[in-house]
């Protein structure tokens, strides 16, 4: 047994080696991986081998055992260097890592489990569809039993990593209930086309999947027949929001660096911009707008660390804020920046970039707002009392 | 079985969304089909559950059908309780 005094420090240790390892691994690298399109295999290999693919799982499943807060503080980490990179965390981890971890068999989680952590696999989560996003109950992608078997049939679009996974979870529907299969990319029948000419993600390996007539053993069933909502795909996405919520936090911050830095060595009028009444509010509202971003998500961790039912709820507030302000203080550092803003020599142009889709992915920011509104209609009524 | 009952009321009580604040629901309502709960309610759910009585929901062995109303899923838990 650990003592609690030996587990923060193991913890602190493995936080200090993301910091080291985004900073002299991964930034360097990440305008190249963007304008290339792809992830480097090598950087992929080596995140698998320092544990932060499945950082988040137990290290009897070949994750690091990291309770949230030091999980979303790697995240962020790793985030601030390269977005693409904090997104493989979000889909190996969160999005497929954790949903095996909670509805997987023994079996399944062994099997890929230690795939991703240990043989070079990636998965990839194939919910949403080019008729089908926000309603994703609405999925068309069928399945059917065939003896021990089951056929799908559907198309699947904007699968991160999909271009270069190994297995797919896929959700498909049958008589209006849904189920998650998961699908190996070389069962016949499985087709995969890379999308190009993307906004953001481009070093995301983002992809189209049709799958005809694949053939999916009954073993390879996540979850009951019928449990894909709201309870699969439901922790798949509230695992991912607490991924996708420190990735706000990590734009922003990475975004608020390079604005400081800028605003202190350009010089105009004789005067550094950073001496600018107007230069000046746009980095305050920053600070102001990162550190309550921050506090959500780590209210949400610890929170998450409690298994408080609250912290649902709390992740998507906390995702749908660090989402907001990400996009509003990556805008404010290309102001500061200019012209040199808009030019991918500086980070700023990607941070920019990059920002807009934290609120797309893991639900839009207007199904999150009817989510918190919901919530605040219910938690904040008082019954008004007689007259 | 009170206890298990009452405390499974008073958390699915405090989570429905209900515009008509005299909407009732009696123990053998599914909540999920007359559409008094939302989204992430049922992970939440799921979390309470495990964390109140010290189950393990995951895995297989969650059958829908045990959770969507207040009777299913003390019957649930008075199960996993005694296995
Ligand atoms: C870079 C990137 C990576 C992605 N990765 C994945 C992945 O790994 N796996 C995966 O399954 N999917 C992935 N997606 C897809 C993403 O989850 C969807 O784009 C998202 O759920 C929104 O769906 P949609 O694009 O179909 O938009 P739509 O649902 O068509 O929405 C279009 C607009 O209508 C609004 N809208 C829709 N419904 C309502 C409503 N009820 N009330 C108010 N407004 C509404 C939306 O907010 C949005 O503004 C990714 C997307 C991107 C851009």
């Amino acid at each position: 047994m650990t003592s609690p005094d030996d587990e923060r420090s193991r913890h602190q240790h493995i936080l200090e080696e993301a910091r080291r390892f985004a900073h002299e691994e991964v930034r360097p690298r990440a305008r190249d991986f963007d304008e290339r399109g792809e992830l480097a295999r090598d950087l992929i290999a080596k995140m698998a081998t320092q544990g932060f693919l499945l950082a988040r799982l137990p290290q009897q499943y070949g994750g690091l055992g990291l309770d949230p807060v030091t999980y979303g503080l790697v995240t962020e980490e790793i985030g601030k260097a390269c977005c693409s990179s904090r997104a493989l965390m979000t889909v190996e981890c969160s999005l497929v890592g954790e949903t095996l971890l909670a509805w997987g068999t023994e079996d399944q989680k062994r099997r890929w489990l230690q795939a991703i952590a240990k043989e070079g696999k990636l998965g990839a989560f194939a919910l949403t569809e080019p008729e089908i996003g926000s309603d994703a109950r609405g999925v068309k992608t069928t399945f059917e039993a065939r003896g021990d078997d089951y056929i799908l049939n559907g198309r699947k679009k904007w699968t991160s990593f999909g271009a270069i996974a190994d297995f797919f979870l896929v959700v498909a529907m049958k008589d209006s209930s849904a189920t998650v299969f998961l699908v190996e990319r070389d069962q016949p029948g499985v087709r995969v086309t890379p999308m190009k000419g993307l906004l953001a993600g481009r070093a995301a390996h983002l992809a189209e999947i049709e799958l005809e007539n694949v053939c999916v053993p009954k073993d390879r069933m996540v979850g009951k027949p019928g449990s894909a909502f709201p309870y699969v795909v439901g922790t798949a996405l509230d695992h991912g929001r607490y991924s996708v919520a420190w990735g706000g936090v990590a734009i922003a911050q990475a975004s608020l660096e390079a604005m400081v830095t800028y605003a202190r060595t350009r010089t105009q009028f004789g005067q550094k911009i950073a001496e600018f009444q107007l230069v000046q509010g746009m980095i305050g509202e920053a600070v102001a707008k990162i550190h309550a971003a921050r506090a959500l998500c780590l209210r949400a961790g610890e929170l998450r660390q409690r298994r408080d039912p609250d912290a649902i709820m709390e992740t998507t507030i906390a995702k749908h804020f660090s989402a907001q302000i990400a996009m509003e203080v990556a805008t404010d550092a290309v102001q500061v920046h200019g012209g040199n803003g808009c030019s991918s020599s500086y980070p700023v142009e990607r941070l920019f970039r990059e920002a807009k889709v934290l609120n797309i992915i893991e639900g839009t920011a207007q199904i999150q707002q009817q989510m918190i509104a919901k919530y605040g209609l219910r938690k904040y009524y008082h019954r008004p009392s007689p007259e | 079985m009170h206890d298990i009952a009452d405390t499974i009321r008073q958390f699915v009580h405090s989570h429905l969304v209900a515009f008509d604040a005299d909407t009732k629901l009696a123990d053998d309502d599914n909540f999920f089909e007359l559409g008094l709960v939302d989204s992430p309610f049922a992970i939440q759910l799921v979390a309470f559950l495990e964390e109140r009585f010290q189950i393990r929901v995951g895995d297989q062995e969650l059958d829908v059908a045990n959770f969507n109303s207040i009777n299913r899923i003390t019957s649930y838990v008075q199960s996993k309780r005694t296995q």
